[in-house]
């Protein structure tokens, strides 16, 4: 499959929408905003060949539903086009794999393996800084709704990480008979804030989404706004993508795919580990 | 703690899928008629805006149609609005807006829609109402006394609640469709 | 012999007067048998003619009357098959005549809510066409005169599958009116009035002209 860029968006939306509007001196083109990937809904919906070019949905009634025909369409206009890191062995080999004609591969919203990524600013110690949640879609008895699943936020990072115990540490440890002096050398352990995180049990791992609530209740966190997100899927088996949303002109724009990666169970945790910076 | 939490939800989405689709049970008919609702509200609420941005309309009248224009949305709606040269989000209330627009010196507000929007699917809350998003765009043109014009091209991203109810009219049990717009985001384009 | 002379003769006269007696009792007793049979003959022929004049009106008599004759028939219980058939005719009539009057009522209900659409939609089109608020909110004050008060309920039909009808959130008649006046746009038919007894829109039921 080769992916000529603009001539894909031409043969699925130009036959229907060669039609531009006019308003004052400016000429608008509906083309590029019917093959815009408008909401990630949309994404879902032509990756699965579940609407067809006009935005209309269809059902499993329709007879173009989740065809294959309809999916070889649109799957290869919903890569963010002008991205070099995406290469196009990567593509296709992806491609053929979720559009396997016997066993075709569709996504599911409700299905999980997916996360949000959403940039935002906070007032924390009289500045505004940058702070990342991690969310993720949780199903519910009734209906599913959005839930926090991770923070990364470099002032607590920085404050707090989880040690490293790969070296043998034969410096920070309290000794096996401190019980006889009543612990009265504990106060070693905090007069050192900076090692304080190696008198912690040997599993111990800063949690700071609770830490995140707590400097928010206390009132030391402020919320200022949302910048910006993008999502990770993990849905496809051996496969890992990025979601984006590319605001400009032209055909290829909207809700993208700007990353793919071919991956194991041991790479997957890998990377989760780096997105949520770990 | 990401990694099981990932993986329980893997498993919760599995477990979950079934139902949740047996929980969307609106047929395609109904959702259309729904969705047309919608849609309608929408356009109801440029019209608004175009009366209440409009120096022409009288202070009164302006009044009467912002709360005509409230009673589309729920309370605590806000709008989100960015632009190209500024990512982050400035927050209004939904009364904000309108009274602001109410004050801006347009001599004449033109507001209009491309002939697209996008419709979600509708999914169902913790609270049994059905939630989407429609998408529109829309060409806002404000033309001041003195002549000059500001255009721009922003996308709407729409909420839209929607949730069956009941009512006794006249001694008969009435069920309709409760269609409410919530927040909306509003982002500038290139296009 | 004189005691049994007197003797005989108060027997005699004690029989005689008993005798006497008994044949005036016996008389009575057939007069009022006579009397209730010519009185219960009466009542029969009563409620023959009652019936026979309520089978046979031509217009002379109200369905009231007519309804109150027969009942009255019937509370006397009489069990003549002549009777018994005759109530059966006359209630048979007066269905008859129900039924009609039913059908008229019906038909002159729709045509004033013919009447009455025509005037109200020409208000509506007249409402969202107006060329100045000033104008909108008088044609406005006209239609509220057609309504029963500006609170009156308004229904608008979305869709309709089978039985199961979905309406939009009920609205009132001067929000509605207030609503075409900001639209300047007209979307709803007009599909089912209901009135009060002063002949005023007690319920109004819409429907999208695209349904």
């Amino acid at each position: 499959m080769i992916f000529a860029p603009a001539i894909f968006f031409l043969l699925v939306f130009i036959p229907c929408h060669a039609q531009s509007q006019t308003f004052g001196d400016f000429k608008y083109d509906e083309t590029a905003l019917y093959a815009e990937t408008k909401q990630v809904n949309q994404f879902f919906r032509r990756f699965n060949g579940e609407e067809d070019k006009q935005g209309e949905r269809l059902y499993e009634k329709d007879r173009d539903f989740r065809t294959y025909k309809l999916r070889k369409k649109y799957v290869p206009t919903l890569f963010n086009l002008e991205s070099s890191i995406l290469n196009d062995a990567g593509k296709e080999n992806f491609s053929e794999l979720v559009l396997d004609k016997d066993k075709p591969v569709f996504l599911d919203f409700h299905g999980g393996a997916w996360l949000c990524e959403l940039n935002t600013l906070f007032i924390y110690e009289g500045r505004e800084q940058e702070l990342t949640l991690f969310l993720v879609l949780q199903e519910e008895v009734v209906g599913s709704k959005w839930v926090i699943d991770g923070v990364y936020f470099e002032p607590f990072y920085d404050l707090l990480k989880k040690p490293d115990n790969s070296n043998f540490n034969d410096s920070k440890f309290l000794h096996p008979l401190s019980h006889e002096v009543g612990f009265m050398n504990i106060f070693r352990v905090f007069n050192e804030s900076d090692s304080l995180e190696y008198f912690g049990n040997k599993y111990f791992q800063p949690d700071y989404l609770s830490l995140f609530f707590y400097e928010i209740k206390k009132g030391r966190l402020e919320f200022k706004t949302v910048k910006d997100l993008k999502f990770h899927f993990f849905q496809i088996d051996g496969w890992y993508f990025e979601l984006t949303y590319f605001n400009r002109a032209g055909y290829n724009s909207g809700w993208l795919i700007s990353n793919l990666l071919e991956i194991d169970e041991k790479n997957r945790d890998i990377l989760l580990n780096y997105i949520y910076h770990e | 703690m990401k990694r099981f939490s990932l993986i329980l939800i893997i498993m919760t989405g599995m477990a979950f899928s079934y139902t949740t689709q047996a929980q969307t049970d609106i047929s395609p008919e109904r959702k259309r008629a729904i969705d047309s609702l919608a849609m309608e509200k929408i356009r109801d609420l440029g019209k608004y805006i175009s009366i209440i941005g409009n120096k022409q309309t009288p202070f009164s009248e302006a009044k009467r149609v912002i709360d005509r224009t409230l009673e589309l949305f729920v309370e605590e709606a806000q709008m989100g609005v960015s632009s190209l040269s500024r990512e982050e989000v400035i927050y209004y209330a939904i009364r904000e807006y309108l009274e602001r627009l109410m004050l801006l010196n347009y001599d004449k507000v033109k507001i209009e829609w491309f002939n697209i929007q996008y419709i979600s699917d509708l999914e169902l809350q913790p609270d049994g109402r059905y939630v989407g998003v429609i998408t529109i765009f829309q060409r806002f043109e404000g033309t001041s006394d003195d002549g000059l014009i500001y255009k721009d091209v922003t996308k709407k991203d729409i909420t839209v609640y929607v949730e069956r109810k009941q009512t006794q009219i006249g001694g008969k049990l009435i069920g309709f469709w409760d269609v409410l717009l919530g927040d909306i985001r509003v982002v500038e384009t290139t296009k | 012999m004189i005691k049994r002379i007197f003797k005989i003769t108060f027997l005699l006269m004690i029989a005689l007067s008993l005798s006497s007696g008994m044949a005036g009792c016996k008389s009575k007793k057939k007069l009022a048998r006579e009397q209730a049979a010519a009185e219960y003959a009466r009542t029969v022929e009563t409620a023959k003619q009652d019936l026979l004049s309520i089978i046979n009106d031509e217009g002379n008599m109200s369905l009231p009357e007519k309804e109150s004759k027969l009942q009255r028939v019937k509370d006397m219980n009489i069990n003549e098959p002549e009777i018994l058939a005759l109530t059966r005719q006359a209630e048979e009539v007066i269905a008859a005549e129900k039924e009609a009057m039913r059908k008229k009522w019906e038909e002159e209900n729709k045509k004033k809510t013919e009447a009455v659409s025509l005037s109200l939609a020409d208000y509506f089109a007249l409402v969202a066409g107006a060329s100045s608020v000033e104008n909108a909110n008088i044609k406005m004050n006209e239609a509220l005169k057609l309504f029963a008060g500006p609170n009156t309920p308004v229904l608008i039909i979305i869709s309709q599958e089978g039985d199961l009808v979905d309406y939009d959130r009920p609205t009132t008649a001067k929000k509605y009116l207030e609503y075409l006046k900001d639209q300047k746009k007209n979307l709803n038919e007009i599909e089912n009035i209901e009135y009060d007894d002063n002949g005023k829109i007690k319920l109004l039921e819409l429907i999208k002209k695209d349904y």
